[in-house]
């Protein structure tokens, strides 16, 4: 157990990094050895959001594949999941893309994807990425169609319930929680991915994370540290709404 | 009249279930005694739907139940855990089989309530289920059953997982409740004295055979029950006139 004490110390830990990159989108003409920039001004987010630095595009287009990519693998992670719960060897083969590096698993696919056409694209980057998170969401809904799970279906069953009934009211009640964190989790992979996008996008779809490494790899720090603070958005938020849902749930119990 | 014929299931070669028979009038409750893997559950789960039998026949009512699906049987199955659906209240998990039939909300409120106070849960119907005690999550479990009106309940060991002090208040319930509510029931346990007093009728499993007995009387003769050896045990010790045996240790 932390000790209570403990608790601001990991708070700074934690939360300084993300102080430090507010901090440096806020000032554009920090120069070492100076620590302190006074002059701080909200110029460089006025750009973005005027789109004028193709921030805000990298962002919506990061966003666009993120939520494509985990709501089709949340959903068909659910049903595949349950066909596959009792056959052990295709559960062990979704281990496969996380035994390897992305980058090697974004160059084992680079080839057939340029032998399709689809090398280059936002289409090619949608379906890399699937392929890459599809199994983890397979893996994830694992953990629910459990003995327990499949008994408490039959349960309903025999109270009377069809199929749809029992997907309707029991299944899809009892896998709300499971649901979600596999779409958050899926949303993040999906949100920070570099090896595969870089690969099969040869630079061409610029999602915020290929966006933030072409700003570190041009030394400009202020502008990666506003693009890393939209990356890290999504986690702020998903953080807000899991602690509004736990919250609402003492107060229901 | 629910008629059972022949039963037989075999799994990867082994044979669990053997020309298994049984006949039980209506609002009967035939206790099935047996030990652990002798195949009771493994009845209950044919007979529910569950799995598929390799011969046999399933009648109630002259109706052929294995040509039935599942929710269409009336034939309710509850196993040692509860099975509560965990995102509903109290109140709507007794419901359930009702909601599920749409029936009319005033009916349902009104059938709910009268079955909780019989259970002696009216004061719980707006909990959750994690709020409930074991002893209560069971009677919810049987309420959800009971208020669907089910031609069968296949009860498997439905205290087994209960403490004593509980096991004994929910035995005492359900021997309440079998007499306000028809139904017939099958009530499958290992425990002799738990068969006798839940049961109308009693039968005995053991290795996959089903043996079911006309009177509590020829249940209680019978030498594999050992009931009258037990008997005459205790009555022995009672008067103190048993020779203790003693262990011989070879040098």
């Amino acid at each position: 157990m932390i000790k209570k004490s403990l608790y601001p110390i990991l708070a700074i830990v934690l939360v300084l990094p993300m102080i430090v990159m507010f901090y440096l989108s806020l000032v554009s003409h920090w120069s070492f050895p100076k620590i302190f920039d006074v002059s701080i001004s909200w110029s460089l987010w006025a750009e973005m959001f005027s789109g004028n630095s193709n921030i805000l595009q990298s962002a919506l287009l990061s966003l666009f594949l993120s939520t494509i990519i985990a709501s089709t693998a949340t959903f068909f992670g659910f049903f595949v999941s349950q066909q596959l719960s009792d056959r052990n060897l295709f559960l062990k083969l979704s281990y496969f893309p996380y035994l390897i590096a992305p980058v090697v698993f974004g160059a084992m696919l680079q080839f057939y994807f340029t032998l399709i056409g689809l090398s280059g694209s936002v289409w090619g980057v949608l379906l890399a990425q699937i392929l890459f998170v599809f199994p983890y969401s397979v893996l994830l809904f694992s953990t629910f169609w459990n003995e327990r799970i499949r008994q408490t279906a039959f349960q309903s069953m025999t109270l009377g319930a069809n199929t749809w009934q029992v997907f309707l009211t029991v299944l899809l009640p009892m896998s709300k929680p499971w649901l979600f964190l596999c779409f958050v989790q899926c949303f993040l992979i999906s949100w920070y991915e570099y090896g595969i996008t870089q690969l099969i996008g040869v630079g061409k779809v610029e999602t915020l994370p290929i966006k933030t490494m072409l700003f570190i790899k041009e030394a400009n720090p202020h502008l990666a540290a506003l693009s890393a603070c939209i990356m890290v958005f999504p986690i702020v938020l998903f953080l807000i709404v899991n602690r509004q849902l736990f919250l609402k749930r003492e107060i229901i119990g | 009249m629910i008629k059972v014929e022949n039963i037989n299931k075999n799994f990867d070669g082994k044979t669990v279930l053997k020309n298994v028979s049984f006949s039980l009038p209506p609002n009967t409750i035939l206790s099935v005694l047996g030990k652990s893997g002798c195949g009771k559950t493994t009845l209950l789960k044919i007979l529910a739907g569950l799995l598929q039998p390799d011969s046999g026949v399933f009648e109630v009512y002259n109706q052929n139940v294995f040509s039935i699906a599942q929710q269409q049987r009336g034939v309710v199955y509850l196993s040692q855990e509860p099975l509560l659906f965990s995102h509903l209240n109290v109140f709507e998990n007794i419901a359930y089989g009702l909601r599920i039939r749409k029936t009319e909300k005033s009916i349902v409120k009104l059938q709910v309530e009268e079955l909780a106070h019989k259970l002696k849960l009216q004061d719980q119907l707006n909990k959750n289920t994690e709020q409930l005690s074991g002893g209560q999550k069971h009677r919810v479990s049987f309420g959800r059953a009971l208020i669907i009106n089910p031609k069968i309940m296949l009860l498997d060991e439905p205290f087994g997982s209960l403490d004593a002090h509980t096991r004994v208040e929910m035995q005492e319930l359900f021997q309440q409740v079998k007499h306000s509510v028809k139904m017939a029931a099958l009530f499958v346990t290992h425990d002799l004295k738990e068969a006798l007093l839940m049961g109308n009728q009693i039968a005995v499993m053991d290795e996959g055979h089903l043996l079911q007995y006309e009177s509590m009387q020829d249940f209680a003769q019978s030498h594999i029950t050992q009931i009258k050896s037990e008997t005459e045990f205790w009555k022995n010790i009672l008067n103190d006139d048993v020779s203790v045996p003693t262990l011989k240790i070879k040098k």
